[in-house]
This record gives C-alpha cells, sequence and structure tokens, in this order.
C-alpha cells in the first residue's frame, strides 16, 4: 500500500499541473459555452454539410498520414532495432534531428521545395517528365508531407523500442520451423510489435489530427482542418461559443478513433502487451 | 534420417576466426555433443548448420546433399534454443503445430501429429497456456516438441539443461535421451559443461579456439583426456609438473620436486628421459592417510577444508609447489594437521610439454 502512494507522488506534480492546466480551462469552457450558447454550436456544427466536411477532411488527412507513416518507419525501424552497425547511434540522432528544427521554418523549408517554381518542379520540368508544374502546393498533399515529415521520428522511436524487445531467436526459431522472411513476419514480428504500432499510430494520429502550423502554411489560407477553425473562430470571427464547440467535438472524434484502433487490436495486444521472452 | 557431414568449415568475424578448418561427420541417429568454453565457435558452428549463418569456407551437407546455399527456412533442421524462443503470442499446441500449419498441413493431420508429440514430452492437459503460463521444465519441453514434431532430419540442441534447476536437469536429461532414442534423430548438442555433454552423447566433440581438440566416446574422453586444456576442463583440478628421469620397459620415473612418481609406461607414450611434463589427477581419485598398500605416499599440510555434504574438499600444501586438492567422502582432519596421501599412478594423466 505504501510503495502505491510513493509512486502516486513521484507523479504528482505531472498530474497537478494537468489537472490545473489542463482539464480545469477544458471544464471551464465547456461549461461556460453550455450556459451561454446551450448546444447550439454543437448541432450547428453537426448538421452543417460545410463543417461536416472540414471534419471529414481533417480525419482523412490524419488517417493517410498515420499509414504512410507506418509504412515508412516500419522497415526503418527494424533495421534500427536490428542492426549491429557502430554507426547505430548517429542513425538516432539523424532521425531526432528534425526535432531540433522548428514546425514553421520546416513548412517554409517545404515551400521551397514544392511550390509552382519550386526545387522539385524545376527539377522534373527540367528532366522533361512534366510539361506544367505540378499543382502541390497548398493542396492535401503538401499537408500530408509536411506532418509526414514531422511525425515520422515518433512512428520510428515507438516501434524500434519494441522490436527491440523482440528475441531474435523468434525470428530464427519461425525459419527453421520453415517459414520464408515474409511469413516469419506476419507470424511472429508483426504480431509481437503491435504495442509499437499502437503506440506509435496514437501519437501520429493525435498530432496529425490537432496540427495547426503544418496545415496552415503548407494547405494555405483556404485549406480548412480542425484546428484551424478553431484559431480562425477565436481570432478572426470571435465566436468563441462554436470554437469550443470544435474543439470539443475534435477531442471526441480523436478519442472515438483511438478506442477503435485499441479494440481492433486488443485481443493480441493483451497477449503481447508488455511481456517478453524470456 | 539422415547422416550430417561438416568439411573444412571456416568462419571468420572481420579479423576473428570463430571456427577453423572444422570437420566432422554425425552419423545416422547419433546423438554428438559439441563441449568447450563460451567463444570456443561450437555456437557458430551450430548457427552454420542451422542455416543462421553463412560459412565463409566449407561445406554443410545432410545426407550427402550441400546445405550451404539453401536458406534455413528449406533445411528441415530444427533447433531447440537456450532460451527456448517460445512464440509468446501463441499457446502451447499452437507453438507446437507453428511448423505444421506453416507447410499448410490438414488439419486433422496436424491434431494428430501435435497430440503425439505433446503426449511424448508429456504436455497433456497444458495445450491451452500461454508460455509465460508455463513453468521452465514445462516451456523446455514444448520447445522440443515445436521442434521435434517437424521430424527434422538434423536437430541442434543449444544448451538444453543450462536454465534448469538441479532436479529438473537430471530428469530431462533422462527425457532428451529417452526420447532421442525412440525417435532416432541425428542430434548434435552444444554445452560447456561436462556433465551434460557426456551424459547426453555417445561421442564428445571438444573444441578450444574454433578448433576440434578431442573426439571420443564419453568415457574416452573424461578418462584420458589429450591435453591439459581437456583434462581441466573434465574437472582434473590438480596439475603439477615434473621431468621423466628413466624409461623402462614396465615403468617411467617421474621428478616432481622431491617425489619420484612412477607410472606405468603404457600411460607415458613417447617420452624420454628429460622430457618436462605436466602431470593430472582428479580430486576424488587421491587417497587420503590410508593408501592400502598402494605405492607413492606424500606427507602434506592441511591447508583448508570445506565441508560440501556428500564430500569434503581439502587443500593440501607441501606435497608440491603447486597445491593439491582432494576430495574424500568421509573425512576427519583440521587445518594444520599434517596429512599422508596416495596418488595412484593410473589415475595420474601424463602430457608432454613443449
Amino acid at each position: 500500500m505504501s510503495q502505491k502512494r510513493n509512486l502516486f507522488f513521484l507523479s504528482f506534480p505531472t498530474t497537478f499541473a494537468l489537472l490545473v492546466m489542463f482539464a480545469a480551462p477544458m471544464l471551464y469552457i465547456l461549461i461556460h459555452t453550455l450556459r451561454e450558447d446551450g448546444l447550439t454550436y454543437f448541432v450547428k456544427f453537426l448538421t452543417d454539410s460545410f463543417y461536416l466536411n472540414i471534419l471529414k477532411t481533417t480525419v482523412s488527412i490524419a488517417l493517410r498520414t498515420t499509414g504512410i507513416l507506418l509504412l515508412l518507419g516500419y522497415p526503418t525501424a527494424y533495421f534500427l532495432a536490428r542492426t549491429k552497425s557502430k554507426l547505430k547511434n548517429t542513425m538516432m540522432i539523424i532521425i531526432l534531428f528534425p526535432f531540433l528544427v522548428s514546425a514553421v521554418v520546416r513548412s517554409y523549408g517545404w515551400m521551397v521545395i514544392l511550390g509552382n517554381k519550386g526545387l522539385l518542379n524545376q527539377f522534373l520540368l527540367a528532366l522533361g517528365l512534366i510539361d506544367t508544374p505540378l499543382k502541390i502546393m497548398y493542396t492535401s498533399n503538401a499537408v500530408i508531407i509536411g506532418l509526414v515529415h514531422l511525425l515520422l521520428p515518433y512512428m520510428i522511436l515507438s516501434i524500434t523500442g519494441v522490436i527491440q524487445g523482440i528475441d531474435k531467436n523468434l525470428e530464427y526459431a519461425a525459419a527453421s520451423l520453415g517459414c520464408n522472411p515474409l511469413r516469419a513476419f506476419f507470424k511472429v514480428l508483426l504480431p509481437l510489435s503491435i504495442p509499437g504500432i499502437i503506440s506509435g499510430c496514437t501519437l501520429v494520429f493525435t498530432l496529425s489530427m490537432t496540427a495547426y502550423v503544418t496545415p496552415r502554411l503548407l494547405g494555405g489560407a483556404n485549406f480548412r482542418m480542425m484546428s484551424t477553425m478553431v484559431f480562425q473562430e477565436v481570432n478572426v470571427n470571435f465566436n468563441w461559443g462554436l470554437a469550443s464547440a470544435i474543439s470539443y467535438i475534435l477531442m471526441f472524434v480523436i478519442l472515438l478513433f483511438l478506442v477503435i484502433f485499441n479494440f481492433a487490436t486488443a485481443g493480441i495486444n493483451q497477449r503481447v502487451g508488455g511481456q517478453k521472452n524470456a | 534420417m539422415a547422416m550430417l557431414q561438416l568439411d573444412r568449415l571456416t568462419k571468420r568475424f572481420g579479423d576473428f576466426t570463430a571456427v577453423k578448418d572444422l570437420s566432422l561427420t554425425v552419423a545416422d541417429g547419433e546423438m554428438v555433443a559439441l563441449l568447450g568454453e563460451s567463444g570456443c565457435g561450437k555456437t557458430t558452428t551450430l548457427r552454420m548448420i542451422a542455416g543462421f549463418s553463412e560459412a565463409d569456407e566449407g561445406v554443410v551437407s545432410i545426407d550427402g546433399r550441400v546445405m550451404n546455399s539453401i536458406p534455413a527456412f528449406k533445411r528441415n533442421v530444427g533447433i531447440f534454443f537456450q532460451n527456448y524462443a517460445l512464440f509468446p503470442h501463441l499457446t502451447a499446441y499452437d507453438n507446437i503445430a507453428f511448423g505444421l500449419k506453416v507447410q499448410r498441413m490438414d488439419r486433422q493431420v496436424i491434431h494428430t501429429k501435435v497430440a503425439q508429440i505433446i503426449r511424448m514430452v508429456k504436455l497433456e492437459g497444458l495445450e491451452k497456456r500461454y508460455p509465460r503460463e508455463l513453468s521452465g521444465g514445462q516451456q523446455q519441453r514444448v520447445a522440443l516438441a515445436r521442434a521435434l514434431v517437424m521430424e527434422p532430419s538434423v536437430m541442434l540442441l543449444d544448451e538444453p539443461l543450462s536454465n534448469l534447476d538441479a532436479k529438473l536437469r537430471v530428469e530431462m536429461q533422462v527425457e532428451i535421451k529417452r526420447i532421442q532414442r525412440v525417435l532416432g534423430i541425428t542430434t548434435i548438442i552444444v554445452t560447456h559443461d561436462q556433465e551434460e555433454a557426456i551424459s547426453l552423447a555417445d561421442r564428445v566433440v571438444v573444441m578450444d579456439k574454433g578448433r576440434i581438440v578431442q573426439v571420443g566416446k564419453p568415457e574416452e574422453v573424461f578418462e584420458n583426456p589429450a591435453s591439459p586444456f581437456i583434462a581441466d576442463f573434465m574437472g582434473f583440478v590438480n596439475f603439477f609438473s615434473g621431468t621423466v628421469e628413466s624409461v623402462t620397459e614396465e615403468t617411467t620415473g617421474i621428478r616432481c620436486g622431491e617425489h619420484l612418481i612412477e607410472q606405468s609406461s603404457a600411460l607415458c607414450a613417447d617420452m624420454a628421459a628429460g622430457d618436462s611434463v605436466k602431470l593430472a589427477i582428479r580430486p576424488e581419485k587421491i587417497l587420503v592417510s590410508d593408501c592400502g598398500g598402494s605405492s607413492n605416499p606424500l606427507f602434506g599440510r592441511i591447508e583448508s577444508t570445506t565441508y560440501k555434504g556428500n564430500i569434503t574438499r581439502v587443500e593440501i600444501s607441501g606435497v608440491f609447489p603447486e597445491p593439491l586438492f582432494v576430495h574424500s567422502s568421509d573425512f576427519h582432519g583440521s587445518p594444520g594437521d599434517s596429512i599422508g596421501v596416495c596418488l595412484p599412478p593410473e589415475k595420474i594423466r601424463v602430457f608432454k610439454t613443449k
């Protein structure tokens, strides 16, 4: 019992900060909105196709970003977890390096590359692969590219940690039992790395859903996601009621997706969760 | 079943040669132990047989078929891992059925085969448990069954008993031997434990620094090690140096300090007067006080005694420059006492030193 209490004290500063600086304001906003406008703005959002489309775009961008990150991040994570190269630490640092540059700077970087007269278009034009510049800037593709770049380290690090905990002998065992590398991956490695996939996807999905800088800069003024809408309602339209309704709906949708995601993988996660082979 | 042949296998890691020119033939149904200290190349050899690691030189063949370019998953070599390497997300049943399912075998056939092997390794009733819900011994049986159910042409066991407590070790030792006899599978055991090698194998292969240093029946290797290194490994414990003084048809006289040890010439092949030699004897072969008419009585002083239950370990100084360790099952004496010991010549092994 006393040990449990001691552990609680260790987390006390964080718990306290979260309660005072996050939960309390959120609750205040909700109560304030409900008292002032009742459910008006919630109803407005959920019945107006303009807003519903913004929600759809946001979810679609976040899902596609998460999917691409999983496909890009997993092989890299596997390599990092299994390599015996002396350069492993250097590679880790290179992967973490983007964290040192702010999202704003990185978005401007992508503008230089993706713009109509950007590096990519000039390169493709020069090669004669295209006749007119590709329209990438200010589309959902630009936003996805920016988000993938921004969030890749989260995905890689989450999965690397879990794969490092999977005994390499399990892969050898699968091979000795007749699995070619692809089957060994699907029958052993993939199911055992589900916990890492869950944590990686949870992180990047949440961060994509709530990203503001990347969609604002790479999507442009007319590209609307939930977070840019909140900003617009607060700072431009001064409609705080609608802004808080959007915030709450965004939070609810994220939670909904995380619950679905966890349920879908619950069976396997329960069996392998946190446990390592002796 | 199958015959396994290793022909001049060599494996290097950078500048380090892990296995050097290793040649060995394992007969159909034979059980061979690769015995050596960690880093002697035994595990590397095992990995080359399994196909997890590629030989730089030499050939691995099973029944005359060269295996070098055949990937692990096509070799049909069963392997038992030291840490069992059970799939934690699968039940005991699914672990055992894993390989058969990969082969897309008929479900009914799989069921029959798995049930049969489960009976053989005595795991009835535990089929639905996950590995973490099984004891160490049970996990080991699952690992064994998982490999055996594939009817491998060659079975590899990596330190099969090292993770078990003393009681379970004896039990599993008997089990492994029984199962191997019943199935008649060609088997290689890798171990650093001489007792494990000697009690399980038909033939013991001692390795050192990537090479084979002795091959023989367990009793041969145990009784007549080929070098002081192997003798040390086999538990000889007591080593002392000497010089050959006289050689006749029957006896060879060896001078060790002030003592002259008379050894049967049959046990001192190729030795001439003036050769320097190393002598070795097991602590349990030295007789204390009552020498029972045996020759070579020597006197020394008890340095320390350690009671170990079934035996007492006695350290004696003053006989040779090196301390002498004796295991006695019925010892009465205390440090400081003087003591007479006898070294039965037929129990002494003599090695020529270069």
